[in-house]
């Protein structure tokens, strides 16, 4: 009978309805629970299809249920009530993910989910939720990365990219970023300013410093006074900076990383003052004395005692920025005369 | 359309289908009615249905010969399921149609099962309605709770109120915004008798997919983690059409409501979410007149038992009722069958009694019976062979009996019939509660007269935690010991306490003190209960939950009946209030609902916190103590800034000693209360958050999230200020600012620092190890890593120089460190020696939970 055959669309449909029209009338709550349904409902569906048709549709219907889960998570959290819609979105894209993320011709689709499911574990700040989605894409040998639409690659080395930014995996964070960078449309300018977001200090802490016109370019002079600190060697530049923008360094999480270059700065001083030794003396420019260095912090308003320096140079020299020793009885840091400050070149710091 | 009419037999079992459990469905259609949803099956969701093809035979027997089944052994238990209208068939296709003509006067069951460790002590709450069928449910699964159905068979048309029950009911789900609901159709059919159904109740997306096999049935679970399934076993019991309601509420995730709707009467069961474990809190159902007929009831947690009657004994019941000619002659025999079972349960005979000799008794006489089968009453006329003598002995408050042993073993029999089934029984299931009961009794003097324990029966499937509470016991006698000649009275009673708990002779003298104790506890709790305005006369005594469920029926029946749902009910009302006014308390964790008896009230926990704050003893005393406040505190619901102050105490203790599991849970606890925005002193507290995050969760997402939570003003306090610095020097690695933070550090966070100390130390020292040539002075080292008091200015306290200038010379010793003696004697660190040979030695006493101070041994001799 034709009621029958289509029958099993009135659980799609109906919710879907009532999600519009809740929608239209701003009841979003009730909206998304609607659309959740018809969501289940369709997945029920889809799960039964052998091939990827309806794909497309999935996406749409992936995007939306996040998409109206914020806004009423939103307005859950407006009357006072527990958010808890995105994570039911959450749930609800790793059960799709689980349909698309076997063999067949749906894999395809599988990457898109789980960028959804990046954003909506970003956004709650449960990232550690990343890790069996990634395990499933990343070890999955009968299904080649490279396959994937370029779009949904993007952003999941935009993503897998920040976990590793906060895992402090440079050169694993500088991979992927670039990899985003490079693969990301070059019209879609604040897809790349938020890849740069990142890749910027990832760069930075493995010695590399971006052009000026770049930051300008994507309007990311948050950055720039932070530039100048490592050029210029200036402490006091660096913790302005970052004090500057604290708030929205902290928020997207690179602060720490931020912070870590520190060392470098005091590298590119030590550096400073071995070079204007070496024009007033080369014979002793190798020998630095803590009290020199103490002289310059001084002036860069930077109140440190000689132990302090001391210890700083220990972490130098222990951390590979320095090439040489510290005497400690004569309080002076000889330098190697063979490149007494060597380059990262894309190393991290410390190894 | 199809139509539903009886001879499309087969159309109908469709509905047996797991599938028939309508997702989609929506409270709009009840009202609709809606045709066509009737073929929602929802086909992927149907894994357990295995055997849809058995069902057919039985429904078309069922269908055309009604009464063949009737005698068939144990069938025989459920008459009234072999007897459907054919009406109610057609009534499938729309959810008003589904509650059948109905009958508020004659009905079958419903059968919900509950806790088996838990119900033999509930007042039993069966309805009266029909005496013959309750009371044949009764005697076959006691632990049911039963809801009324309609016999099917006797059409009298009260359609409307049936259907005005329903639309209330859907009213007030949709009335409530946060409410999510999902109805469920379910067409349940007994099925082979005896047997018991797996439901399989898979919670997906905050919702419930409710499939079963073979038969039926209705239930619960909502978890909102889509791989985590409930499993719950049911028996198939009525022939009917159930409609399952979940209300999952939003506010509170682990807590749901399930409502069936049996044709003609509705039954809710209020569930609640712990850990793995669901609790059944409540449930009462309304018959078709819409009238509270049966109990309400707090049940414990849903672990299965399987089904414990002897074999034997079944066989007794089978001859028995092979005997009855008639509907009704069965239908006395049951009644009389259960007063046998009940009493042989009671007296613990159960199983010790040889069921095949056993003599069956004589026929009885109808007319009596059937009755007063008719009309509903209220809980207060349970039946009271219900409970068994064995039950009495479970409250903690009476002297011990001598014949404990047999108790025990008749009452978790009688837990284990209250859940039975006929057909599980098998020998292993009974040496289980056999060896329980005898557990029981090793630990029983150790749970006896724990404060908190007010259900000693709960306790029979702990066996590992009465064994552990003893091992602290052993302590706590010989700690005892010392303390004997304190004068105080409170120290005398613990002390009491604690030998009670390790004495596992039962001496006179010892069963002298605990008759004393009953009796004074007895007194006042006999007050406390004749102030309860709740209490039935029915319900045992001592038994809480009965108690606060009754109050709750009770309280339902004042309001004009069902007009309320249960979601309404205030639950928070039910919270206790303590009479307690021990200052001391040892903490117990409590597994089932508290009893106000042992509760403190706020005044009293005023006092003994500040008798903790006080005291001199140890942290393990304090700790327990404190953790026993907070018990009663969250029991009651107090939260306010005595319990920021508890929390906070007791996160100082724990800060003090190092015990950072007890510390992490207080600050959790602290973190909710601030932002409910109750004073304390929130600075110190996020400052020590900030350092435990920085020194020992080392998580750098973690970090930025407790930074960033940081208010501006936050950022001014001292103590954040310092736990700032703290991490700026620690994620540099600067380890002179760390031990001059260390120094300088405000309230206790030099305590946490502490901890990260050592560690501090080794990457400093491996750091100077490889940069500094040729040497480095241990007076330096020592200086700088933060050794006692080494001032090179003060040199009158020379003394205390050697001394931090030893400990280090330990220390670097400890950790690999070569040392020789310069050209002017002093002592100096070989560094290019030194790069490796610095190792991190494995901490000699290392003790779970980091703190070797902690160790039991050592707290003894501290003690002392």
């Amino acid at each position: 009978m034709q009621s029958e055959k289509y029958s099993q669309y009135v659980d799609i449909m109906v919710p879907l309805f009532r999600a519009l029209q809740n929608y239209r009338l701003g009841n979003l709550v009730d909206s998304y629970q609607a659309f959740e349904k018809s969501a289940n409902a369709f997945i029920q569906e889809f799960r039964n299809w052998d091939s990827a048709w309806a794909l497309d549709a999935l996406h749409v219907v992936a995007y939306e249920i996040r998409v109206l889960a914020e806004r009423a998570d939103r307005e859950l959290g407006a009357i006072g009530k527990n958010p808890e819609k995105l994570k039911g979105a959450g749930s609800f894209l790793m059960k799709v993910f689980g349909v698309l993320a076997g063999k067949g011709p749906k894999r395809v689709g599988a990457l898109y989910v789980t960028c959804q499911l990046f954003k909506i574990y970003f956004k709650l700040g449960t990232v550690h939720l990343c890790r069996s989605v990634i395990r499933s894409i990343e070890t999955a040998r009968i299904f080649d990365f490279e396959e994937f639409p370029i779009r949904d690659k993007v952003t999941y080395m935009y993503y897998t990219g920040r976990l590793e930014v906060f895992n402090e995996n440079f050169p694993a964070a500088d991979h992927k970023l670039s990899y985003a960078l490079t693969h990301c449309n070059s019209r879609s300018e604040a897809n790349i300013r938020m890849i740069l977001k990142y890749l910027i200090p990832v760069k930075l802490s493995i010695g590399m410093i971006p052009k000026n016109s770049l930051l300008e370019k994507y309007n990311l002079t948050e950055y720039s006074n932070i530039v100048l600190a490592l050029k210029r060697g200036d402490l006091r530049l660096l913790r302005h900076a970052l004090r500057e923008h604290e708030d929205r360094f902290l928020r997207s999480g690179v602060y720490l990383v931020l912070e870590k270059l520190e060392l470098q700065v005091y590298q590119r001083l030590v550096k400073k003052i071995y070079i204007i030794q070496k024009q007033k003396d080369p014979n002793k420019a190798h020998q630095i004395k803590l009290e020199v260095i103490v002289k310059a912090l001084k002036w860069l308003e930077m109140d440190m005692d000689v132990d302090e320096v001391e210890c700083i140079m220990s972490i130098l020299i222990y951390k590979n920025l320095v090439k040489g020793y510290f005497a400690h009885k004569s309080k002076v840091a000889v330098l190697s005369k063979q490149d007494p400050f060597p380059k990262l070149n894309g190393k991290p710091v410390g190894s | 359309m199809k139509d539903w009419a009886p001879r499309k037999v087969p159309n109908s079992v469709m509905n047996l289908h797991p599938g028939a459990a309508f997702s989609g469905v929506h409270d709009c259609y009840w009202k609709n009615g809606a045709p066509g949803f009737r073929n929602n099956h929802l086909g992927p969701l149907q894994p357990n249905d295995q055997k849809p093809l058995d069902m057919n035979p039985t429904y078309e027997s069922y269908q055309n010969q009604p009464k063949s089944a009737l005698p068939q052994g144990p069938n025989t238990l459920y008459p009234a399921t072999h007897t459907a209208p054919p009406s109610y068939q057609s009534s499938l296709q729309t959810v008003p149609h589904i509650v059948p003509p109905l009958d508020s006067q004659r009905v079958s069951k419903l059968q919900i099962p509950t806790n088996p460790r838990i119900a033999p002590s509930l007042p039993l709450g069966l309805p009266k309605t029909d005496r013959d069928n309750s009371a044949t449910s009764a005697a076959t699964k006691p632990a049911y709770i039963s809801v009324s159905l309609p016999k099917p068979n006797d059409k009298v048309s009260s359609h409307d109120a049936a259907d005005s029950i329903l639309k209330m009911h859907l009213n007030s789900h949709v009335d409530r915004g946060g409410m999510d609901a999902i109805t469920y159709t379910l067409l349940a059919r007994d099925g082979a008798v005896g047997e018991w159904v797996e439901v399989r109740l898979g919670a997906r997306n905050g919702y419930c997919f409710l499939t079963s096999r073979r038969n039926i049935a209705v239930m619960c679970s909502t978890t909102f983690i889509p791989s985590r399934f409930e499993w719950t076993k049911f028996r198939s019991s009525i022939c009917g059409e159930v409609m399952v309601t979940l209300l999952a509420s939003a506010w509170e995730p682990n807590r749901f409501l399930v409502v069936i709707i049996v044709p003609g009467s509705l039954s809710y069961i209020f569930h609640e979410r712990r850990r793995k474990q669901i609790r059944t809190a409540c449930a009462l159902c309304v018959d078709g007149a819409a009238n509270v007929s049966t109990g309400a009831r707090l049940l414990g947690t849903q672990k299965v038992l399987p089904g414990m009657f002897p074999k034997s004994l079944r066989g007794y019941v089978e001859r028995a009722l092979a005997r009855c000619k008639d509907d009704t002659q069965m239908v006395a025999c049951q009644v009389a069958l259960k007063e046998v079972i009940t009493r042989a349960t009671a007296d613990g005979t159960l199983y010790t009694r040889d069921w095949d000799t056993e003599p069956l008794f004589p026929l009885p006489n109808l007319d009596g019976v059937h009755k007063d089968s008719v009309f509903s009453t209220p809980i207060s006329s349970l039946p009271k062979n219900k409970r068994s003598p064995s039950r009495r002995s479970k409250s903690r408050w009476e002297p011990v009996p001598e014949e404990k042993p047999v108790d025990k073993t008749a009452s978790v029999s009688q837990a284990a019939v209250n859940y039975g089934s006929w057909t599980h029984f098998n020998e292993r299931d009974k040496q289980f509660s056999v060896r329980k009961s005898e557990n029981k009794e090793d630990n029983f003097s150790s749970v006896k007269f724990s404060f908190s324990d007010q259900k000693t029966a709960n306790k029979n499937a702990q066996s590992p935690r009465p064994a552990k509470r003893q091992c602290l016991g052993d302590v706590l006698n010989s700690m005892d010991n010392v303390e004997a000649s304190s004068d105080s009275d409170k120290e005398q009673n613990l002390t009491a306490y604690y030998s009670a708990a390790i004495a596992l002779g039962d001496s006179p003298e010892e069963r002298k003190k605990r008759e004393n104790r009953s009796k004074r506890f007895e007194k006042v709790r006999g007050n406390r209960a004749d102030n309860n305005l709740f209490r039935p006369k029915n319900v045992g005594a001592g038994n809480l939950y009965a108690r606060r469920a009754s109050a709750l029926v009770l309280s339902k029946n004042f309001e004009d009946s069902s007009s309320r749902a249960v979601e309404d009910i205030d639950w928070d009302a039910l919270t206790v209030k303590g009479t307690c006014q021990e200052i001391e308390k040892r903490y117990l964790r409590l597994t089932s609902a508290p009893d106000p008896s042992t509760v403190r009230p706020e005044e009293v926990l005023e006092k003994a916190l500040g008798m903790v704050q006080n005291s001199e003893k140890n942290y393990l005393y304090k700790c327990d103590q404190l953790k026993s406040i907070r018990q009663d505190l969250t029991v009651q619901h107090i939260r306010n800034e005595l319990t920021v102050e508890v929390y906070e105490t007791h996160a100082r203790f724990a800060i003090e000693v190092g015990d950072l599991a007890e510390y992490n849970q207080c600050q959790s606890q602290l973190k909710t209360l601030y932002a409910e925005g109750i004073k304390g002193c929130h600075m110190e507290f996020s400052a020590y958050n900030l350092l435990c995050v920085i020194l020992h969760s080392n998580n750098n997402r973690d970090l930025l999230s407790a930074m960033s939570r940081l208010s501006v003003g936050a950022r001014q306090d001292e103590a954040v200020k310092h736990a700032l610095a703290v991490r700026a020097a620690v994620t540099s690695g600067n380890y002179v600012l760390f031990f001059r933070l260390y120094k300088t550090a405000p309230n206790l966070n030099t305590c946490l620092m502490d901890l990260y100390v050592e560690k501090m130390r080794y990457a400093a020292v491996r750091c100077m190890s490889r940069s500094c040539r040729p040497t480095v002075p241990v007076s330096y080292i020592a200086q700088v890593l933060g050794f006692p008091t080494v001032m090179p200015t003060v040199d009158a306290s020379g003394e205390k120089d050697t001394d931090g200038l030893e400990e280090c010379v330990e220390w670097l010793k400890a950790h690999g460190g070569c040392l020789t003696a310069d050209n002017s004697g002093e002592m100096v660190l070989d560094t290019k020696a030194c790069m490796s040979s610095l190792y991190m030695p494995e901490p000699e006493d290392a003790v779970a939970h980091g703190d070797a101070s902690l160790a039991v041994n050592d707290f003894l001799t501290k003690h002392s």
